[in-house]
């Protein structure tokens, strides 16, 4: 067989120096990433549960704390109020995205054939935007768009006759603004990854759907959405990801406010860390948030990904 | 080796995306032969436009507030176009904008840099290579983690580290904060694109007497080159967008990155809001440009992995 | 062929980009740091027009001297963490803080500044500052305020800042109302009283900064003195569940329901817009930055009180020198001369930033150009500190969160007062900082 011609090339080589040799260059190559996640990861990490042992004030260590951060943390309001309002905007914004985005990729794949292909590559890449564009950017374009007298969201709300709605100065309204905003960045990406996976399709279960005389409904129920799972699937732990992280948008958009309303889990924890300065409290919170991050991906994994072949 | 390479290379169709769809597509929601479009059609092309100006509009108000004084911008009910152009917001922005777009450049260009070369390099290994599963699985897992996880959990012990070696506030500092998310998006991505390389043609050139390194740098790279420039221009982007990392590991003009310049106008004081707006067309604009040009490279980088 | 071209383009990007990275850590593009002696010295300021006004003039002190002042900018919570980072750490960011007057506790207090009198014995006493300007810069505090813990209310006291900034809680309220229905505002009842009649008429009674924070409690203040309340007990253990405490937030809330919309994320911004839209009747509002763009038809006057005495409070803005920082003498040199009579008088010529020399409030030409320097300078000698700890930031947080939530009606006023006095307690007994 070629693999075993291999090894036996490989071994009885004349001319390949020892340092050349495969068992050489494979932990080469490894051990440089490997090196330096330990140093900028794994260092930090532990750095970080010493740390959380000890009581902090105004960002100086002041003595040693024991578990005293640790039982802050658990009955830290702020934070846990960070992570169910950072879980509730994921819960709601996540799955209509996915809709918007598969009700966008079908629509232009549908109109794709009658448009020149230069085009297609324009819409693709104009729908891209938001994604691309700088977040914080994203945020100020929101801010401005929803304030409250001078922003154009209420404008129009009034020229529709809609009651004006207090966007950036009521908690709903906030977790409403930072949602629509979230469509407008990501919908984008998320189309995007459906779309290539649409036109990746095969063709022969579509020729046979049309034989058999099955309607457009029929079509996208029984083969393009069965097809189309293993991308949707991939989607959705994509944005899922960067769903818990979500911080640059916000932080130009509402600074966290009104109050707390959308402290999201970074913009919290920040705040512990870089404005509170209690260093000790915002080391202990983050491995819970870490833990946290742990359980969700297990929990996406048993629900979606057991039996399938996991890209990794 | 190089009709195995042109043959290969003719393949590579295979790792872009058709730019035109084939005829035989139109299957997938219509019957086929349409000459004229049905009313699933119509809807389609509205939904798309819809779309389209739900995307652009906030593009446009941006840059309108950006031209507008900033008296005319706290005007109830908001203009819908400037009533006098007014450059100033520009002016008044681009006094300091030179350094700030340095540091970013500075620090987009290295971390990126260090994470290509290094992550590649481990990519290569882990699709070519088996390894005990301490090591492969002790690296997958740090780079899911990475991968996975909330920056900010590392960037709070990372500080403290950089502060102690006094590493704050400098763009070496940065540097090592952006490689270490970077890296791990490199391996992943350059996983899946070294994934689609056969190892056929790695064996053709062993078996011939070549050397393993000459494999990587004269077969495997350059016929995964198009998605080191897709995984590069990623990791740039995600680099020179973020916020976070500059905003907290930074204090003066020495470090600070362009996307902490922009964030500095928001004050519950004052908000110049003329200044901020121009701020963002200046910091959008070369995205935009971007856009249009590399878009194949962006969709490959984003889709990577996602889509076979 | 290609391949050998690639690699070396590679080679050239990374040799150049970590060329440029060394030249740029070292700051070779001008924007050094402050460790080195002949580059520039780095103030910290707060990104507003008080700051505007000192950076414009910063070029002729750079004209004068040869000395370059560069300014960092950051918003009011993040400036206070970042010089506290930089106090706090070997290598210091800036050489210069631009400090509120609460957290002069934080930084003289800790032992983070230079006090003025180690530049050649200078007296800021007999500088000619308004006292009611100056004070907030000694420490230990002046009395009757509470000391700290671990602080000596016997030391020789010192000034470790000069006031650049004159700033006090003021009224702002529309005249022609106030004439129109013949109200006199000493008191919050007649604030109220005018609120009440205002309604319908499409002006909003009262407008009040309540998106939370320094901006809320701030406000809050006057309210919660003039009704009797105190933060904090003698020994620095949370008053804020008394019934004087309840009924001031109690008030706050009335005023806030006579408030436009979205007043739960207003903060300086729009109730200074507000007001200078004549969309608000009345309002607390600092006079630098904005007393001098309101309209003719808006009076500023003391904050109201209750039976017979009036709460100002003062926030006036300073400037102090780092411990840590490398080129203290120079750092006063501008200092001193910032705040010399001939720049404040510079700046206090525009009205955007008040000049702190009693003087200058009082100058009869300024007064005449700015009526109500005359009236500041009353405030400022009336006015009352907040509680001098280095927890404040933190109370600010706290409180501020919970008034935030009884607008929002999310708790009760005694819930939001407790949830408050609980979690201030805390923090006060973890950090040690109670007597």
């Amino acid at each position: 067989m070629a693999s075993n011609r291999l090894a036996n090339a490989a071994q009885g080589r004349r001319g390949v120096h020892f340092l050349l040799s495969d068992q050489v260059i494979k932990y080469a190559f490894i051990i440089p990433a490997i090196l330096v996640l330990l140093v900028l990861m794994v260092y930090p990490l532990g750095y970080a549960i010493n740390a959380s042992l000890h009581t902090y004030f105004l960002g100086k260590q002041t003595g040693f704390g024991g578990l005293v951060n640790w039982v802050n943390a658990f009955q830290d309001t702020f934070f846990w109020h960070a992570v169910g309002i950072t879980l509730l905007y994921s819960v709601i914004a996540i799955p209509i995205e996915m809709v918007i985005a598969l009700a966008l990729a079908i629509a232009l794949q549908s109109i794709s054939f009658r448009l020149p292909s230069t085009l297609m590559s324009l819409v693709r890449s104009v729908i891209l935007i938001p994604f691309i564009v700088m977040q914080v950017v994203s945020g100020i374009i929101w801010k401005l768009l929803f304030l409250p007298q001078f922003g154009f969201v209420n404008y129009l709300f009034s020229a529709l006759h809609l009651p004006s709605v207090d966007w950036l100065g009521s908690p709903t309204g906030a977790i409403a603004a930072v949602i629509v905003m979230d469509f407008w960045i990501w919908i984008p990406f998320v189309f995007l990854i459906l779309f290539s996976g649409l036109q990746a399709l095969p063709e022969e279960p579509y020729e046979a759907a049309r034989v058999d005389g099955s309607s457009s409904w029929q079509t996208f129920y029984h083969v393009t959405l069965p097809l189309l799972s293993p991308v949707i699937v991939t989607a959705l732990s994509l944005r899922t990801i960067d769903a818990l992280r979500i911080f640059d948008q916000v932080y130009a958009m509402t600074g966290g406010g009104p109050g707390t309303s959308t402290m999201f889990i970074s913009l919290q924890l920040a705040n512990t860390a870089f404005s509170e300065l209690n260093f000790g409290l915002a080391d202990a919170e983050l491995f819970i948030v870490l833990m946290l991050m742990y359980l969700i991906i297990a929990l996406y994994y048993f629900l979606f990904l057991r039996g399938r072949m996991f890209h990794a | 080796m190089r009709d195995e390479q042109q043959t290969w290379a003719s393949k590579s169709s295979a790792l872009t995306l058709p730019s035109r769809p084939p005829a035989a597509d139109t299957a997938k929601t219509l019957p086929r032969i349409r000459r004229s479009p049905r009313w699933g059609e119509y809807v389609s092309w509205i939904g798309v436009i819809l779309f389209l100006v739900w995307t652009l509009f906030p593009l446009y108000w941006l840059l309108i507030t950006s031209l507008k004084s900033n008296d005319e911008i706290l005007r109830s009910p908001p203009t819908l176009f400037p009533l006098h152009i007014s450059g100033a917001g520009y002016v008044s922005f681009g006094e300091t904008f030179g350094q700030f777009l340095f540091n970013s450049g500075v620090v987009t260009i290295g971390s990126t840099i260090v994470a290509m070369i290094i992550g590649t390099m481990a990519a290569y290994s882990l699709t070519r290579f088996r390894f005990p599963l301490l090591v492969s699985g002790l690296l997958w897992f740090l780079v899911l983690t990475v991968r996975m996880t909330i920056p900010v959990a590392f960037i709070i012990p990372l500080y403290q580290i950089l502060a102690q070696l006094g590493l704050y506030n400098t763009l070496i500092g940065l540097m090592l904060a952006y490689t270490l998310t970077g890296l791990p998006f490199v391996i992943w991505l350059m996983v899946s694109f070294f994934s689609e390389v056969p190892p056929s043609l790695d064996e053709a050139v062993l078996v011939d007497g070549g050397s393993r390194l000459t494999v990587f740098f004269r077969i495997v790279l350059p016929l995964a080159a198009p998605g080191l420039a897709a995984c590069a221009i990623m990791a740039m982007l995600f680099t020179w967008n973020d916020l976070l990392f500059g905003l907290f590991l930074t204090s003066n003009a020495d470090a600070m990155t362009l996307p902490v310049s922009i964030v500095g106008f928001i004050t519950q004081y004052a908000t110049l809001w003329s200044q901020l707006a121009s701020g963002g067309v200046i910091a959008i604009i070369p995205m935009i440009i971007l856009v249009m040009l590399i878009q194949k490279q962006l969709v490959r980088g984003l889709t990577a992995g996602a889509v076979k | 062929m290609q391949v050998k071209k690639l690699y070396w383009h590679v080679a050239v990007v990374l040799a150049l980009s970590l060329l440029l990275a060394a030249c740029g850590g070292n700051g070779a593009l001008g924007s050094g740091s402050s460790g080195s002696s002949k580059g520039p010295i780095t103030v910290a300021v707060f990104s507003g027009p008080e700051a505007d006004a000192i950076k414009t003039l910063a070029p002729q002190f750079t004209k004068q001297t040869g000395i370059q002042v560069n300014f960092t900018e950051y918003s009011y919570e993040q400036l206070y963490s970042k010089e506290v980072q930089s106090a706090t750490s070997p290598k210091p960011s800036y050489e210069i803080f631009f400090m509120d007057d609460p957290w002069m506790p934080t930084f003289a207090g800790g032992g983070y500044l230079y006090p003025m009198d180690n530049f050649g014995g200078f007296n800021a006493e007999s500088q000619g500052f308004a006292p009611g300007a100056l004070r907030i810069d000694r420490w230990p505090p002046p009395a009757p305020n509470p000391i700290p813990k671990g602080t000596d209310a016997n030391a020789t006291p010192h000034y470790y800042a000069l006031p650049t900034t004159a700033n006090v809680t003021m009224f702002f309220y529309n005249t022609q109302l106030a004439q129109k229905y013949g109200i006199k505002l000493q008191t919050w009842d007649n604030v109220n009283t005018l609120a009440e009649k205002t309604q319908g008429s499409g002006m909003a009674g009262y407008v009040l900064r309540g998106d939370g924070g320094n901006e809320t409690v701030t406000d809050f203040g006057p309210i919660l003195w003039a009704y009797g309340g105190e933060y904090f007990t003698n020994h620095w253990t949370s008053d804020l569940t008394s019934p004087q405490a309840l009924a001031a937030l109690q008030e706050w809330l009335k005023l806030y329901s006579y408030g436009p919309s979205g007043e739960a994320s207003f903060g300086t911004d729009q109730v200074g817009n507000n007001m200078a839209h004549g969309q608000a009747a009345q309002g607390i509002v600092w006079p630098s930055g904005w007393a001098v763009h309101m309209p003719s038809s808006v009076g500023i006057t003391e904050v109201p009180g209750m039976n017979g005495k009036q709460f100002p409070e003062v926030g006036v803005w300073s400037m102090g020198i780092a411990k840590n920082a490398a080129r203290s003498n120079e750092d006063f040199q501008f200092i001193k001369w910032l705040t010399a009579e001939s720049q404040q008088r510079q700046y206090g010529g525009v009205g955007d930033d008040l000049p702190t020399r009693q003087s200058l409030l009082l100058d009869p030409t300024l007064n005449q150009k700015f009526p109500f320097y005359k009236t500041v300078y009353q405030s400022l000698e009336d006015s009352h500190m907040r509680p001098r700890t280095a927890a404040w930031p933190h109370v600010v947080e706290v409180l501020g969160g919970e008034i935030v939530k009884a607008e929002l009606k999310q708790e009760s006023p005694q819930e939001a007062l407790q949830k408050a006095s609980q979690e201030i307690d805390q923090y006060m007994t973890q950090n040690n900082l109670t007597t």
